[in-house]
Formats: C-alpha cells, structure tokens, sequence
C-alpha cells in the first residue's frame, strides 16, 4: 500500500514532522521503483530527521546523497543532492565542516544559476560567511561578495533572505544602518515579507533606521505602517511617541 | 428475621435498580455514538480555577441548542496530571477530539498528532457574522493575533485559545481601609513602600498578626520580576544594536558575557534593591512557602496583599471573606529620585493567551469540532465566558466584567527589560536571596555570589537556547524540502506555495540567529 502511494506519500509525511514514517513509505517506493530518483532523494533527506538521530543515519544519508550526484549531477535531485550534502556538511552532521560547506555553496551557485536549490544557496553562503569571527578588512570582502551576488539571485526567496541575512549582519556586528537599510526597505516595498513576527521586527527596524539616519518622512511612513499593522504589539505606545515627535519635527 | 429479609430485599432492588440505571446510560451513551445523525464531541483541558468549568458548560448548552444533533462533554482533568494524562492519551490515540495545548503538551513531539488550522485562521470566523467582527480573518479576532496557538517549529496553527492572563497586586480593601482610613491602593512604588510601613504600624499597635504582603516562591517573583525589568528598560534598549527597545534576555545574557555590562550598572543595583525591598515586606523564609500558603495568609486575612494571576481571581474572591480589589504592580516612576533613572516609563503590558484548544488527528468529527472551536473564540461566546469564568478576554471587542476589567493588560508606557527570574538563571539569583532578605542579609554578599555563579549559568542557557534552535533548524530543513517537493507536484496550490515562502523565511532568519549567537558565545569565551 505504501508502494502504490509512492514519494509524494513520503512528502507528506515528512512535511508534518513525521520522519520516521516518511523513512518507511520512501523505502517501499524505492523497492517498487529502483529508478525513482525522487525516492531516492526522500530516502536520504528523510534519514536526516529520522529520530533517534545518528551519525550512522547522516553517513547512509551521505551515501544515497553522493549516489544520486555520482550518476547525474545536472537533473534535479543530482542539483539537489549537491545542496543537501553541503546542508550535512553545515548543520545536520555532528561535526560540522564551515569551510567544505562554504565552497560546495559557491560551486553550486556557479554552476547552476538559477536553479532552485544553487538559490537556496546563496542565503545560507551569506549566514556562513557574514557571522563568522574574522579581521575587519577580511569580513568587507565577504559583504562585498555578497552584494555582488544579490543581484544576480531570481528566486524571490533567495533575493529577500540574502538581503536581510546581509541587513542583520550589518546592524547586529557593526550597527551600519546605512547599508542595512535600503536591504531591508527593498523587501518590505515589495511585500516579500510573508510571516508576522519578521514583519513586525523589519518595520521597526526599517522605521528605527530611517530615523537614525535622518530620512523622517520614511521614518513615519514606517512607523504608522508598523502601527497599522501591530497596533497592539507592546511597543504600539512608545511607536506613538516617537511618531508624534517625529510629526512635530520640521521636514527637510 | 422479617427485618433482615426486608433488608436483603430492599438492598438487592437498590443493586438491580443501580444496575439498570447504569446500563441504560452506557446503552444510550454507545446508541447516541453509533447513530450516524448524532455526534459526540469530547474536549479536555487543566483549567480548574474558580467558575471555568460552569463557564464552559454556558457555552456548550448554547452549542447544543444551535446544534441539536451535536452533544459536547467536558473533560477537566487536574493540572498535576495533565501534562502526563495529555501525552499518554495523545500519542496514544485515545485522546478527545479538543485537547488543550500548553504545559509541556505541545512542541514538535506533539503538534504531529493534531490537525494545522492554519488556512482556516484566515478566513473569517461565521460566529461572528453580525458583529463587528465579521469579515475580519479569524486570526485578527484575537488580541494577540493568536501567538499561542503558533508552532514556531512547523510554522503552523494548532489551536484557538480563550484563556489570558496577567499578574495583579489583590489587596483586602476591609483591612486597608482599617489601617489608612481610606480604600485606595498605592499607585507608586513610593506609595506602597509607605503602606507597608502603615501596616507593621498597626500590626505592631494592635498586636494583630498582620504583614504587609503575603509570599511564596511563586508569587514573590512575580513581583519582583515585574519591578526589576522596569529597571532594566534603559540598559536593555542600549545594548539593542538595531532598534532602540529591549533586547530580549538571551541576548541580555551574552552581552554580560561580553562584558557590555556588569553588575555595578545603576540598572541592576537598581533591580536588586527593589527586590530586596520588597522581599523585607514578606513572611521571613518566604521562599520555603508554596503558593497555597501565601494565598491562605492572604484569605485569612494575615496578609493586606499578595500577587496572583488573573486567572486565580474567582477562587480568591470566593474564599475570602472580606472584598477584594486588584492593582497593577506599584513600579517607580521615571521621575522617582532613586530609581527613575534607569527607566523611560511605565511597564506596558500586552495581552497574551495561552493554553490554545488543538483538534486532534484521532478525533471522528474534526469538522465539528472546528466549528466548536469557532463558536467557543467568536465575540458572543468570549464575552459569555469571560462573565461566568472571571478570565479576560481574548476577542476584540469584548468587555472584561467587574473585578476582572483590573486585570486588563495597560499597554501604556515602555516595553519592559528583560524578565528571567523563571528561567534556569533566575533560578541561579533566587538560589542566593537568603543573602538578599531578613535579618542575616548582607548585598555585598549576594553581588559576589551572583558574580561567581551568573556566568555559568548565563552560558549553559544561552548555549541550551542554541542546541534547541539547532535541533529545530534541523527538523525543518527536511521539512522544507517536503514541502517544496508537494509544491512541485500541485504548482497552483496556493497556500503550499504561502507555506513554503514562510517556512524559507523563518528557516533563514532563525540560521541567522543561531550563527550570531554561536559567535557570540565563542567571542565571549575569549574574554578573560
């Protein structure tokens, strides 16, 4: 039965959490049809959440994962295994290799533009390379390695979550709300931002941004937006404040 | 002889008549199952306190009447019980069809065995056709925008809540009005010290047993957290490096890691003396009590006040013989001369609920009972509740009734700094308030006790936050790729491609985080 309902019933399983199951219906749709790479994709990726959590269970991921890109680096799940052998070498495995993921990451990105997961890359590249303990000169050129990556990103998740990742950085380690700014004002003048929570903290910051860098109109706009938005948020008081002072101040 | 056998008689007729009794409920209980026109919804929850039961009961009869063909039965099971009852029952698959989330019943073990009502949070609730609220997304019904029904792990919606809650000073306004001749509690912290003093007056002129406040190792730091985040507003906004408002307290920790402050800052000495000062107002040894003490000290009249949550108000006011009233905790100002300073203004306080109503995978009627769930959180039913339970409100819109409209959360004022004397570092500073409180208490003492013992502690939680971050990152790496592969295969689905942009999202802001604080962490270890 599982068999018959074969990857998508994997999928499925693992979208709501349940590896173990997932695990048991991608090994009967694999028995059924050894060709499927799909199957054999979610075999591996499902073993990477499979509970209790093993290094055996990341090796045998490893295994299937350099299989598939073994016999066909450039379709799909080839791409895909790629990605998920650098995730391994970044967070699933117990001894995490930074700079063996940080070169898979820019391998992909070059070799296959536009692709899905190389897009999915570039986010996980930028958090890599930006909070990492290194000499100041040193850490400008990694910004500027960024920068230069941005625009030639097309998945509109990959374009906001390279951009933020670069905005955080720079208000978190160097408090730069000059450069972080128009980062995060590009994604919320787009409506990129989908979740709650993030949106409330961008608005703030977008708002708290524009104030300190003496841009007051945007400074309201952000704020009565945040206002509109979280008008209950905890905050929503203070908002009012600074909005009022802001309003009272003569424009430029 | 008659007697005895008139006995025997009577007896076995009461055994026959037991007998049958019972097995016409249970033959009724198994026709109304098994009849296909009838369903039986069963949902369970901890919520003990006061009225809330009879309040639920108000809102089931009204379900039952508009729904003739549905019967809902209550299950209260005590909270002592709950968290093990709710596991074994859920991932055993004999749970109830709404089973209330929270208390350790929740999280990426449990959400799995409930249904995401995650589309349906957008659409708008039908109960609320006719109000005001019609047309709203049900999501935005909620004061909080239903935060606790929110899995941050799935990024999706298990449950609706109806219970919120926030902590209030009660006082016993006979006694005051005893001792001050007049019935208004103190609105400053100034005030309030000045009443405590009026109280040991009396208890001392009297030779009444009387003390100011009544304490236990639960409702003591309730009191104090509140003040001391007050304390911590200006300190906590300046080490925000983006936006001028507190930084929570994990990143509170790693800044004293990295020595961005100590001890010695006015803000803290600030926090500590207000703990101390109102720890002096409490029985000696107030820590050793549990809650019941401190609310038996309180309803025996022993004690002018005591902090409790909003949720404790009816079976206070029940037990008391005396009128009760409520005030919101009598902070500093920013004006006070000794601690106003390390302040921007008054706590603000938000709403937030909790304890949110998951349907769960096993239940026969999960339509129905979404429909239950709709009813029990539209306007009409939150107001029903909110007058039977004594509990706040969750709906917008809805008015809070009589003592409990004291316990509304003031949003007024300033985000309070960081709170975390509940959490395993807090646990580290209460372990050292014999040095703080009575007669043997020396500050200097519990400075350097804290000192000694803050950054451990600090760093063990901070690093046990990022192991969990970790795990989750983990989780819903595999997760995502599930989701993308369903998006493949359905590209005009909608709300998958809505959930995959959402889980990326919070996937990529969540790896920032982690990797920030790892760096942090790492930066600090470096320090001497």
């Amino acid at each position: 039965m599982a068999a018959a309902a074969g990857p998508r019933a994997g999928w499925k399983e693992l979208s709501l959490l349940n590896a173990n199951e997932a695990r048991d219906l991608f090994a009967a749709a694999t028995e059924a049809d050894p060709a499927s790479r799909e199957a054999r994709l979610g075999a591996a990726i499902s073993l990477l959440s499979v509970q209790p959590r093993t290094d055996g269970n990341i090796a045998t991921a490893t295994q299937l994962l350099e299989a598939l890109r073994a016999e066909s680096p450039n379709d799909e799940e080839g791409i895909g295994a790629t990605y998920y052998l650098a995730r391994i070498q970044q967070l699933h495995s117990s001894a995490p290799d930074r700079p063996a993921a940080v070169a898979a990451y820019r391998e992909l990105l070059a070799a296959h533009p536009g692709n899905h997961y190389a897009e999915m890359a570039a986010p996980k590249l930028a958090v890599l390379l930006l909070y990492d303990d290194v000499p100041r000169d040193e850490w400008e050129r990694r910004v500027a390695e960024i920068e230069t990556l941005i625009p030639r990103l097309t998945a509109t998740e990959a374009v906001r979550d390279t951009r933020l990742v670069l905005a955080g950085a720079l208000i978190r380690l160097r408090r730069d709300h000059a450069r972080a700014y128009p980062l995060v004002t590009a994604c919320l003048e787009a409506n990129l931002v989908t979740r709650l929570p993030h949106l409330n903290a961008l608005l703030l910051q977008a708002a708290e941004s524009a104030r300190q860098l003496g841009n007051t109109p945007a400074a309201i706009t952000y704020y009565r937006r945040f206002l509109g938005e979280f008008p209950r948020d905890i905050r929503a008081d203070e908002v009012h404040r600074r909005l009022e002072t802001l309003e009272q101040k003569p424009r430029p | 002889m008659i007697r005895a056998r008139w006995f025997r008689r009577l007896g076995w007729t009461l055994l026959a008549a037991v007998f049958l009794l019972a097995g016409w409920r249970l033959a009724r209980r198994t026709l109304r199952e098994n009849d296909a026109n009838q369903i039986t919804l069963r949902f369970a929850h901890w919520q003990l306190e006061g009225t809330t039961r009879q309040a639920f009961d108000a809102l089931v009869r009204d379900y039952e009447a508009l729904h003739p063909n549905v019967r809902i039965e209550q299950l209260a099971i005590p909270l002592s019980v709950y968290p093990s009852w709710g596991t074994t029952h859920v991932i055993g698959g004999a749970a109830p069809d709404l089973v209330e989330l929270g208390r350790t019943l929740g999280g990426r073990r449990i959400y799995p065995y409930f249904l995401s009502i995650t589309e349906e949070i957008s659409r708008p609730n039908p109960y609320n056709a006719g109000t005001p609220l019609a047309g709203v997304a049900w999501r935005n019904t909620f004061l909080d925008g239903m935060e606790a029904g929110f899995d941050p792990q799935s990024f999706d919606c298990y449950g609706a809540s109806i219970f919120s809650n926030t902590p209030r000073v009660y006082y016993n306004v006979d006694l005051l009005r005893e001792i001050t001749g007049q019935s208004e509690p103190p609105r400053t912290f100034g005030q309030f010290t000045a009443l405590c003093r009026q109280v040991r007056a009396f208890a001392s002129r009297t030779g009444r047993s009387v003390l100011p406040f009544a304490g236990s190792r639960i409702n003591a730091p309730l009191m104090m957290d509140d003040l001391a985040s007050g304390q911590l507003q200006r300190l906590a906004s300046e080490l925000n490096p983006g936006v001028y408002f507190p930084v929570n307290y994990g990143d509170f920790y790693l800044a004293y890691l990295n020595h961005e402050w100590s001890l010695d800052e006015p803000a803290l000495r600030g926090a500590i003396e207000l703990m101390r000062r109102v720890g002096e107002e409490m029985p000696p040894n107030f820590m050793q009590y549990g809650r019941d003490d401190a609310l038996f000290d309180f309803v025996q009249g022993r004690a002018l006040m005591m902090t409790a949550y909003g949720q404790d108000a009816t079976g206070i006011v029940s037990q008391a013989p005396f009128t009760v009233r409520v005030f919101k905790s009598p902070e500093p100002r920013p004006g006070d001369p000794e601690f106003g300073a390390n302040m921007i203004g008054p706590n603000a306080e938000q709403s937030g609920s909790y304890g949110a109503f998951g349907i769960t995978r096993m239940s026969p009627h999960p339509r129905a009972a979404l429909d239950f769930l709709q009813f029990i959180t539209s306007a009409a039913a939150d107001q029903k509740f909110v007058r039977i339970s004594g509990f706040l409100p969750v709906i917008v819109g809805v008015n809070a009734q009589g003592l409990t409209r004291d316990f509304m959360p003031d949003g007024r004022g300033f985000p309070p700094g960081p709170t975390f004397l509940f959490s395993t570092t807090g646990q580290v500073i209460l372990r050292q308030e014999y040095l703080l409180f009575g007669p043997g208490a020396d500050k200097a003492a519990f400075l350097t006790a804290l000192r000694r013992e803050l950054p451990a502690a600090m760093r063990e939680e901070v690093s046990g936050g990022l192991n969990n971050l970790t795990q989750t990152l983990r989780l819903n790496d595999t997760s995502i790729e599930a989701v993308h592969q369903l998006q493949r295969a359905e590209p005009g689905n909608a709300a998958l491609r809505r959930k995959y942009q959402g889980m990326v999202e919070t996937q990529n802001e969540q790896e920032a985080s982690a990797y920030y604080t790892a760096l942090r962490l790492r930066q600090a270890a470096r320090l001497p």
